[in-house]
C-alpha cells in the first residue's frame, strides 16, 4: 500500500469503515487497486499526481458512502432462489400445519398411535420451523449478523427454556422465538427481497407473542391467573402461521437458480 | 441517470457485463460506463458490494492475480451466474415491453 498521500489516508479511512466486515482486508486491498489504476490512467493522460489522487477518490465516492453501501449490501442476498431455499419454503409452509394438526391431535387423543402420530407431527413442527428459517435467510444472502443471530436464538429456544424454567418453559420460549422472529422480519423488510405483506404479518406474529407474554407477566405479578392470557395465544400463532406459510410458498414458487443443488464455478475464459 | 432509477436492474447490469469474459472491477465499471455512454455513472466504489454480494450467492467467482505489482481481483460467472444472467434477462424484456405498451399508448383523446 502507498505510505502517503491523499490516497493512503483515504484507504486508512475506508479501513476504520469497513473494519467490521468479515472481508474488509480484500476489499482494501481492491480498492487501492482500483483507485491506483484510475491514478495511473490519469497521470498518463496528462493530469499531475495530486490532482489524479484527488480525482480518484472523488469518483469512488467518500468511504462513509461506500462503507454504507457495503454494510447495506451485506445484509441482502441476490435475490437468487436454490433447490435448497425452494426445500426450506416447502417446510415453511407445512410447519404450521403440523403444529395445528400435532397439537389438535394431542389434545383430541389420548395413547394409542393416532396420538403417537399427532406427537411426532409436533416435534417435527419446530425443526421444519427452523428449516425454513434457515431457507429464508439464505435467500436474502445472510441477513447479517442480527440474521444470524436470530436463528441461533431460535435453535437454542427449546434447550435454554427447558433447563432455564422447566413447566415454565414457554415463558421463555415465546418470547426467544418472538424476538428472533421480530428481528428476522425487520432484516427481511430492510433488504426488500419478498412481499411486504407476509413480512408484517410474521413481524405483527412476533411483536403479539411478546406483548402477550408481557401481559401475562403484568398478571402474574398482579397475583392473576395467566393462563387465561396465554388462551390468546393463538392470535400471534395465527399470524405467525399465516405470515410464515406465505413466505414459504413463495420460496418455494420461485424456479432454482442451481443445478444438482450446487453452483458450480467455472474456469476463466 | 437517477440512482434510484437502477434499483434492482443493478446485478443484470453487472451479469451482462462479466458475461463477456473475466474482469476486473475497474474494467467493470469502466465497461458500463462505456456501453451506456455515460448515462450510467455511479460512484465507482459502491459497485464492489455488489459484486462482492453476488460472489455471496454464488453467481460470480473470483481469483486473485499479481499485476504491475499489486493484489487484483478478478470476477467471472459461475454456470448460475449464467443462468441467472438469462433469467434476468428474461424478466427485464417482459417488464420493458410490459411498460412500453402503456406508456407507447396514444394518449387520452380531448375536448377541443
Amino acid at each position: 500500500m502507498a505510505d502517503d498521500g491523499l490516497i493512503a489516508a483515504y484507504l486508512r479511512e475506508l479501513r476504520f469503515s469497513v473494519a467490521r466486515l468479515a472481508d474488509a482486508d480484500d476489499f482494501v486491498a481492491e480498492a487501492e487497486d482500483h483507485l491506483l489504476e484510475v491514478v495511473e490512467r490519469l497521470m498518463a493522460s496528462g493530469h499531475d499526481a495530486s490532482d489524479a489522487e484527488s480525482e480518484a477518490i472523488a469518483r469512488f465516492g467518500s468511504a462513509a458512502l461506500v462503507s454504507r453501501i457495503c454494510i447495506t449490501q451485506a445484509k441482502q442476498g441476490a435475490s437468487v432462489p436454490t433447490i435448497r431455499t425452494r426445500q426450506a419454503g416447502l417446510a415453511a409452509v407445512v410447519a404450521p400445519l403440523l403444529l395445528l394438526f400435532g397439537q389438535w391431535g394431542n389434545a383430541a387423543t389420548d395413547r394409542g398411535a393416532t396420538h403417537g402420530v399427532a406427537v411426532v407431527m409436533l416435534t417435527l413442527s419446530f425443526p421444519a420451523f427452523v428449516f425454513g428459517l434457515w431457507g429464508l435467510r439464505a435467500r436474502h444472502g445472510g441477513l447479517g449478523q442480527l440474521g444470524r443471530a436470530a436463528l441461533v436464538l431460535v435453535v437454542i429456544a427449546p434447550p435454554v427454556s427447558l433447563i432455564a424454567a422447566g413447566w415454565g418453559a414457554p415463558f421463555v420460549f415465546i418470547p426467544m422465538v418472538a424476538a428472533a422472529q421480530v428481528a428476522f422480519a425487520v432484516e427481511m423488510l430492510r433488504a426488500s427481497v419478498l412481499p411486504v405483506i407476509p413480512l408484517a404479518l410474521f413481524a405483527a406474529g412476533g411483536v403479539a407473542g411478546l406483548a402477550e407474554i408481557g401481559v401475562a407477566g403484568i398478571v402474574t405479578a398482579a397475583g392473576g391467573n395467566a393462563g387465561h392470557v396465554m388462551y390468546l395465544l393463538s392470535i400471534p400463532l395465527g399470524l405467525t402461521a399465516a405470515g410464515f406459510a406465505w413466505l414459504g410458498w413463495h420460496l418455494w414458487c420461485e424456479p432454482a437458480a442451481d443445478n444438482g443443488g450446487r453452483l458450480r464455478p467455472i474456469t476463466a475464459a | 441517470m437517477r440512482a434510484d432509477a437502477l434499483k434492482g436492474h443493478l446485478d443484470l447490469l453487472l451479469l451482462a457485463i462479466i458475461e463477456d469474459g473475466t474482469k476486473h472491477g475497474y474494467a467493470v465499471i469502466e465497461e458500463l460506463r462505456n456501453r451506456t455512454d455515460g448515462a450510467i455513472d455511479l460512484p465507482e466504489g459502491t459497485v464492489y458490494p455488489a459484486l462482492h454480494r453476488l460472489e455471496r450467492a454464488g453467481l460470480l467467482t473470483s481469483r486473485w492475480d499479481e499485476v504491475n505489482g499489486r493484489p487484483r481481483r478478478s470476477y467471472s460467472l459461475t454456470a448460475g451466474g449464467k443462468k441467472a444472467a438469462r433469467e434476468k434477462r428474461r424478466e427485464w424484456s417482459a417488464f420493458a415491453l410490459t411498460v412500453q405498451r402503456v406508456v407507447g399508448a396514444p394518449a387520452w383523446p380531448t375536448m377541443a
